[in-house]
């Protein structure tokens, strides 16, 4: 039963440092526009990830793969899968798979989905999450207004070309070239530089989404110690609270035993009871 | 047996369509049960027949054939740890609400083509066919659209934000 104790205090570590981690929308774009995972592993909000984890007690982060808002994670001595040995040859850790996706959603403002796909429960040497963030919110992030200027011009007229654009933009034509290159590369382009149905609908989401202010404030990494101090206290809080609570274990008397209600069993009864109250009302109306 | 905290809880059995009101109650966690008792009655539901447990918000929901027994308490960490355990002992435990929660929020933006949802959330059209069926079946989506439970799903301002952006859709 110390793994339910042992799991609070990594819950509670997780709660805690979430609060604390808002990230601003340039440190955000940073990672976002990574091209690959050493540039992401370069990010100040990565090697923040990589602190968080040590401080919470979820193992050694690392980044394998980064590509277009599709990242995986690799973590090393995770404690979570020795909580859960009844679980060997399965995957164990969904409270580190869901820490990923409540601090892309919360803390970097991007919806994503978040799934273990290597446990070191199924005897892998670590265990490894695919982050996949949600494309039109990756897009709002990562694309500025002249980005967005250039799809709308090329949905208004598909033919324009890059020295009609770099002109009506006030931009270098090398400038354009770029910024089409990334469009390309988003899928927001097709290879003949047309907006696909993708950059449509994007655009129109862009359109008809209230625009929320970006606001500038200090990144969480700049208040580590404070972090670092308040996910201690969290966790021996917690440790506290188990201990107090360890002190009120419960044996059920032989009266007690006999009157236990098994839920499974209440179950089956109550569909014999709803099959039966249903033919019953069948033969009624058929009457 | 070990406690894991003084909770409120609700058992709803959807056979009949009938569930209790809250009460006041102390769960406890043994080798093979999740065990509660409101101090007269004492009820298990085998760890071996779970078939699902849910998060909803500071809650823990326990799925079991035709009940459901949901929890609350003041330490919500403690609630969570003890779905965190229990997960991965469910067969064919998915994680893909994340998924669902995400193609409800493209559809209150506007997005409806299985096709562009699989291409914006980089996932393969199946996938997202399967959690929209999912979420059909569980009364999130109806008609094409998000109901009130699929709205719930997600976080309070989130909901607002694109409950604004839906409305500017059905203006024009």
């Amino acid at each position: 039963m110390a793994a339910l104790d042992h799991m609070t205090k990594l819950e509670t570590g997780i709660n805690t440092a979430l609060k604390m981690s808002k990230v601003p929308a340039k440190e955000t774009k940073k990672m976002l526009t990574a091209r690959d995972s050493e540039q992401v592993r370069n990010t100040a909000l990565f090697q923040f990830m990589q602190v968080l984890f040590k401080e919470i007690g979820l193992g050694k982060l690392d980044i394998e793969k980064a590509s277009d808002f599709s990242y995986v994670f690799s973590v090393k001595d995770s404690p979570v899968p020795g909580l859960i040995p009844d679980a060997k040859g399965k995957k164990t850790c969904y409270i580190t798979a869901e820490m990923f996706s409540s601090f892309f959603s919360e803390d970097m403002g991007l919806s994503s989905t978040s799934d273990e796909t290597l446990c070191a429960s199924e005897g892998y040497d670590h265990c490894e999450f695919l982050v996949k963030v949600n494309a039109l919110q990756a897009y709002q992030i990562a694309l500025d207004e002249n980005d967005r200027k250039i799809i709308g011009m090329k949905i208004d007229n598909p033919a324009m070309t890059v020295t009609s654009l770099a002109e009506k933009l006030g931009m270098e034509e090398d400038e354009v070239e770029y910024r089409m290159g990334i469009l390309k590369r988003y899928g927001i382009f097709d290879k003949n530089t047309r907006v696909t149905e993708i950059g449509n609908t994007y655009y129109r989401y862009r359109l008809n989404t209230p625009v929320k202010e970006e606001q500038d404030f200090d990144p969480p990494w700049s208040m580590m110690k404070e972090i670092s101090s308040a996910i201690a206290a969290a966790r021996s809080f917690a440790e506290a609270v188990s201990e107090q609570v360890k002190e009120e274990k419960k044996v059920l008397t032989p009266e007690e035993e006999e009157k236990i209600v098994n839920l499974v069993e209440e179950s089956k009864k109550s569909r014999s009871f709803a099959e039966l109250l249903a033919k019953q009302i069948k033969e009624e109306k058929e009457e | 047996m070990q406690k894991v905290g003084n909770v409120t809880f609700r058992i709803v059995d959807s056979n009949l369509d009938m569930g209790f009101l809250w009460k006041d109650g102390t769960l406890y966690l043994t080798l093979n049960n999740v065990m509660l008792t409101d101090g007269n009655i004492w009820y298990e539901i085998p760890i071996k027949n779970l078939e699902r447990i849910d998060r909803e918000g500071g809650a823990v929901s326990f799925e079991v054939e035709s009940m459901t027994l949901t929890v609350k308490g003041k330490n919500a960490e403690r609630l969570m740890a003890l779905r965190y355990l229990l997960l991965p002992l469910i067969e064919g435990t998915s994680s893909d609400d994340d998924l669902t929660e995400s193609i409800i929020k493209l559809m209150l933006l506007g997005i409806r083509e299985e096709s562009i949802m699989a291409s914006l959330l980089k996932r393969d059209v199946e996938d997202v066919r399967a959690s929209v069926s999912y979420a059909e079946n569980n009364g999130l989506i109806r008609n094409g659209e998000v109901t009130e439970k699929g709205k719930k799903m997600l976080p309070p301002d989130e909901r607002a934000l694109l409950e604004e952006a839906d409305m500017q859709e059905v203006m024009e």
